[in-house]
């Protein structure tokens, strides 16, 4: 315990990382400032509006009126089938017609399906919120947890790898090493490295979440489902709703990805200590890391399509630039537990690699 | 000169070195937008060819009085495309026998709701004749671009105005400030336009940022590595003990600095290879004042070229010098990298600033909520200039009178 | 007791050290040999920082891999080249490693401040280490390796750096604390042997040589060290016939020290364990 408390104490106490951190956390806070410009009504208008208060603008009811009618029967003709084949047509036309990937593929749409006819029957499209295509709420929200989760998987590495690499740094190896804790100080300082990458992480997410709830008046809409009809945001060759795979709301989907966004930010840690086990250089383990995350980004692209691609997308690199679609219905290559599995499959990697390294490093000569 | 060799040689670890390589690849096949030559930024895979052939009938310009021979150009495509229309049973058995019954076709079944067999396998036809790989998609992206960019816009008032067609561009010019719109309306009137399109300039806008970012990436790796590595070997108290004494900081740092000029060099002569090895070389006389943009300074694209190139060689030499600043101070590698990140950032993002403040139209936020103005670019890049190489400066003057050990 | 037991050690291919074999009880060992012998490499076997590519080493009978942390909390290591924190005070920077070597925190801070105390570092415990000497860095070195009252004491070039009363001072807190427990002093400094060693460990080739008291080596070389003074002119002459030890540069001459095999024509000296040195390492 007094050792965790030394490294940790090292790392709450580190000039450049708290620095670091401080830029991270003004950087979003303006960068979210700036986004959240009102647009039309203004927040306070178009909230009164929403709820259906009675001192409500003029204005701001017209306009919201007008968005109701155009968008409130988005769901009455909504295909998922058909969604399916023009997906696969636009982005997989390589894919065989009856290949078992295709047939998967399928399978996932025909259930997307049952849950658009589910919500249809069961009134879930109907839930006050922000008009989608003007305001992108969602979408805001998504880029707030994207933006801290960079910032967060950059913290956790330079934190873990300094610690790690603490005494090599400071020649003192040799000393440390023979001491009754010996090498097993490493894993103290991962430890220690990891409950700081939770603590950083939590100040950069809930800073600028404060900001935005300071902005955007939500009280009442965090209930709202994802899939109401009135967070739709067109893109470029579809306008639907986001559908999740199961009932989801704002709140609930922005809880579920902060726990994602947790488990990644562990990953990270896990992975740059393992990696450091074997180079035992923080500065080759930084730079290697963030080439490996820039590879993995890239990979689906020169990924063909098929079961290969949707294993080459499970990645946290790729989960990290999804943000937005996290839960939702996105691409024909990824099914319903798509975020679960790769955050399984990546503890498993990260666990492997930790546990390899360990063991490398209790045997090698100093 | 060997001391300079020496420090020249620390930058090149071979692990560093094999690191740097692998993310400059990953990194260029997956951002660098001329590899996308010639769909950059736009959907018409043909634009830059049509404008490439008008440029070696018309120069780099085309003027008000050669628009007869502009419409013989046009109708040229016209008839070769008529002549692919033959080729088809379907056109033929729907009646379409020419261009201007094919575009009214397309646009009727665009506005139907529901299709008829007949009209399904028109509407077909007409996807294959634009978007399957033959002559006629070719002809079809061709002729689509010349309407879309010089017949429409001349009606509109926004190309060879007159009086008559200015008025349909009155209200955009009512939301430009008077300068400004004064500015563009003397553009809309001019008896000539340039024959520039799009992809030419976006494809350097764009990987201009992208080579500033690897080259500041590189750079920093670099020079981190080689200074905190001197200090922590414990290199400094032997050096500047010895007759070259203090003077190897000076040398450090004209070694990083010009390591980051030579990135920026290195780079702008593969990438300018590059770029004229993908046909760029046809605009290189044309105005960069075009149907897309505007600029503050009058330009030609090989002028603008040599001004990106500059760009991207000063703020790789700032990287240099910055990257000195930060290994000089940082005590150990994880804080070298912790300082470079913002650094890095700000230097990229800086660059992207000047970048598109040349332009007159408001693309960056800065622009819009803030300032907009031909000093711009100056504004941004002169005092990273001079504030980098003044802080360097400084810090070799005071390293030649303080204690150091 | 700690065996050392036909312990080999490779690099790769090259060999560091080859078949040593020891038996340390309670009581000071010095640890003589030349650069790259394999000195550092043995110690770093003792102190668990290599593994021997062959042989073991025991202590209790007990090969030290199997014992772990259990071995390594009873040893006290000060290396070569030590690391310290520079933004730590010796405090800290001794809280730091008492945790690493599991010392209970219930009177540690007396500890600490008495073992400071014995160093002479009372007044600069609470000054950051940056500011320290390379002599008071030593004896921050030394103090931490004590702290613990170690069973086993392993230094490798502990007077680095110490002005000969801090020296003096230092070979006497060790030769106390080798009465009951086992000391190992790897240094160049003979002197430092000499004085306080119960035995002379020497390895040659990366092979033991000697495993000896100083009086037993001494013996060895009695009728075969010499002093005279050689005229200035001579010297190089001299030098070609002999095995010179030391030579003092007189007013008109060289005070000359030097090792014959065979009788010589010169006053006998009183051999040194420097002058042993220099006979089996030259």
């Amino acid at each position: 315990m007094r050792i965790f408390r030394h490294e940790l104490k090292k790392l709450l106490l580190c000039p450049f990382l708290l620095g670091l951190l401080a830029v991270f956390t003004v950087y979003d806070i303006v960068i979210l400032y700036d986004d959240l410009s009102p647009k039309y009504c203004g927040y306070g208008g178009i909230y009164v509006a929403i709820v259906g208060a009675e001192n409500a603008e003029e204005g701001a009811i017209e306009y919201y009126q007008n968005f109701y009618n155009e968008f409130s029967a988005i769901y009455d003709d909504l295909d998922m089938n058909e969604i399916f084949k023009q997906k696969m047509s636009l982005y997989y036309s390589d894919v065989p017609q009856d290949s078992a990937y295709r047939k998967w593929a399928e399978k996932n749409y025909a259930e997307l399906q049952t849950r658009v006819e589910n919500i249809r029957k069961t009134g879930e499209a109907d839930g006050n919120f922000y008009p989608g295509p003007a305001y992108k709420i969602h979408k805001k929200l998504c880029g707030l947890l994207s933006r801290s989760l960079l910032e967060s998987m950059i913290l956790t590495a330079l934190g873990v790898l300094y610690l790690m690499d603490y005494e090599r740094v400071n020649a003192a190896e040799g000393l440390v090493y023979a001491t009754k804790c010996g090498r097993k100080v490493q894993l103290k300082k991962l430890l220690a490295g990891a409950v700081f990458s939770l603590i950083s992480s939590a100040i950069l997410f809930m800073m600028p979440l404060a900001v935005f709830s300071a902005i955007v008046p939500m009280k009442g809409l965090w209930q709202t489902s994802v899939s109401a009809f009135t967070l739709t945001e067109p893109t470029t060759f579809f306008t639907y709703p986001f559908i999740t795979w199961t009932k989801m709301s704002v709140f609930g989907q922005l809880s579920a990805s902060l726990g994602l966004c947790a488990a990644l930010i562990l990953i990270t840690a896990a992975v740059c200590a393992g990696a450091y086990f074997f180079a035992r250089n923080s500065y080759f383990v930084m730079l290697g890391s963030g080439v490996a995350f820039l590879g993995l980004l890239l990979l689906p692209y020169a990924v063909p399509a098929g079961m290969w691609h949707t294993v080459s997308l499970m990645t946290p690199p790729v989960l990290w630039y999804s943000s937005g679609m996290r839960f939702i219905e996105f691409d024909p290559a990824r099914g319903e537990w798509f975020e679960a599995a790769t955050a399984a499959l990546w503890i498993c990697i990260s666990a492997a690699v930790l546990l390899a390294g360990w063991r490398k490093f209790r045997r090698i000569g100093i | 000169m060997k001391i300079i060799s020496n420090e020249v040689k620390k930058l090149f670890n071979p692990i560093l070195l094999i690191t740097l390589v692998v993310f400059i690849y990953i990194y260029c096949r997956g951002f660098l937008q001329l590899q996308y030559w010639p769909q950059v930024n736009t959907g018409n895979p043909w634009d830059t060819e049509v404008h490439a052939e008008m440029i070696k009938i018309f120069g780099p310009t085309l003027s008000r009085d050669e628009m007869p021979e502009f419409m013989e150009f046009y109708n040229g495509l016209v008839t070769d495309f008529e002549a692919e229309m033959q080729k088809s049973e379907i056109f033929k058995n729907n009646g379409i026998e020419n261009y201007k019954q094919y575009c009214e076709a397309k646009g009727e079944l665009r506005m139907k709701d529901e299709l008829t067999d007949e009209d399904s396998a028109v509407d077909a036809e007409i996807n294959r004749y634009t978007f399957e790989l033959m002559p006629a998609s070719e002809l079809s992206f061709k002729l689509n671009e010349l309407e879309n960019r010089l017949l429409i816009d001349i009606e509109n008032g926004g190309t060879f105005a007159t009086d008559e067609t200015i008025k349909n561009r009155q209200r955009y010019l009512d939301d430009l400030n008077p300068e400004m719109a004064e500015m563009i309306e003397k553009k809309f009137r001019s008896d000539e336009t340039s024959l520039l399109t799009i992809t030419p300039q976006k494809v350097v806008e764009d990987d201009s940022l992208h080579i500033v970012i690897i080259c500041s990436l590189a750079v920093f790796s670099a020079v981190l590595f080689m200074l905190i590595t001197d200090r922590l070997r414990g290199i400094y108290p032997i050096a500047l003990s010895s007759k070259i004494g203090r003077k190897i900081f000076r040398i450090q740092a004209a070694v990083s600095g010009f390591f980051g000029l030579f990135a920026g060099i290195a780079s702008c002569a593969i990438y300018g290879a590059a770029l004229m090895n993908k046909g760029a070389g046809v605009f290189l006389d044309c105005p960069m004042d075009n149907y897309y943009y505007d600029m503050w300074i009058k330009l030609s694209y090989r002028q603008y070229l040599l001004i990106m190139a500059a760009a991207v060689i000063v703020f790789s030499g700032a990287a240099g010098l910055l990257s000195y600043i930060v290994g000089r101070f940082a005590t150990n590698y994880i804080s070298g990298l912790a300082v470079s990140i913002p650094v890095i950032v700000a230097l990229c993002g800086a660059e992207f600033l000047a970048a598109a403040g040349l332009f007159t139209a408001q693309r960056v936020w800065i622009h819009s909520h803030y300032w907009s103005s031909a000093a711009l670019p100056f504004v941004i890049t002169l005092p990273i200039c001079i504030g980098t190489v003044t802080a360097v400066c400084l810090i070799l003057k005071h390293d030649g009178r303080r204690d150091i050990l | 007791m700690l065996t050392v037991d036909n312990v080999t050690k490779y690099y790769g291919k090259k060999p560091a050290v080859e078949n040593i074999s020891l038996s340390l009880g309670n009581g000071l060992y010095g640890l003589l040999a030349p650069n790259g012998a394999g000195k550092t490499t043995l110690i770093k076997m003792l102190t668990t920082l290599l593994t021997p590519t062959s042989g073991e080493i025991l202590y209790c009978g007990t090969p030290i891999e199997k014992l772990g942390a259990e071995y390594r909390g009873l040893i006290g290591y000060l290396p070569q080249q030590f690391g310290y924190y520079r933004g730590n005070t010796p405090m800290q920077y001794l809280e730091y490693l008492a945790a690493l070597k599991g010392m209970p925190e219930k009177g540690l801070r007396e500890k600490i401040e008495n073992v400071i105390d014995e160093v002479g570092l009372s007044e600069a415990k609470n000054i950051k280490m940056k500011k320290f000497s390379g002599g008071m860095l030593q004896r921050v070195g030394i103090a931490q390796a004590i702290m613990s009252d170690p069973k086993i004491l392993i230094l490798d070039e502990p007077t680095a750096g110490l002005d000969p009363k801090e020296r003096v001072r230092f070979r006497n807190i060790i030769s106390a604390m080798s009465k009951d427990r086992t000391v190992i002093l790897s240094t160049h400094i003979v002197s430092d042997i000499e004085s306080i060693a119960n035995r002379v460990i020497m390895i040659k080739d990366r092979r033991l040589f000697r495993d000896s008291t100083v009086p037993e080596l001494s013996a060895e070389l009695v009728g075969h060290v010499y002093e005279t003074s050689v005229p200035d002119g001579e010297y190089e002459t001299f030098e070609r016939e002999y095995f010179v030890l030391s030579a003092r540069q007189e007013q008109n001459s060289m005070a000359v020290r030097l090792y014959s095999p065979s009788p010589a024509p010169y006053a006998p000296a009183e051999p040194n364990l420097e002058d042993i040195f220099l006979v089996t390492y030259r």
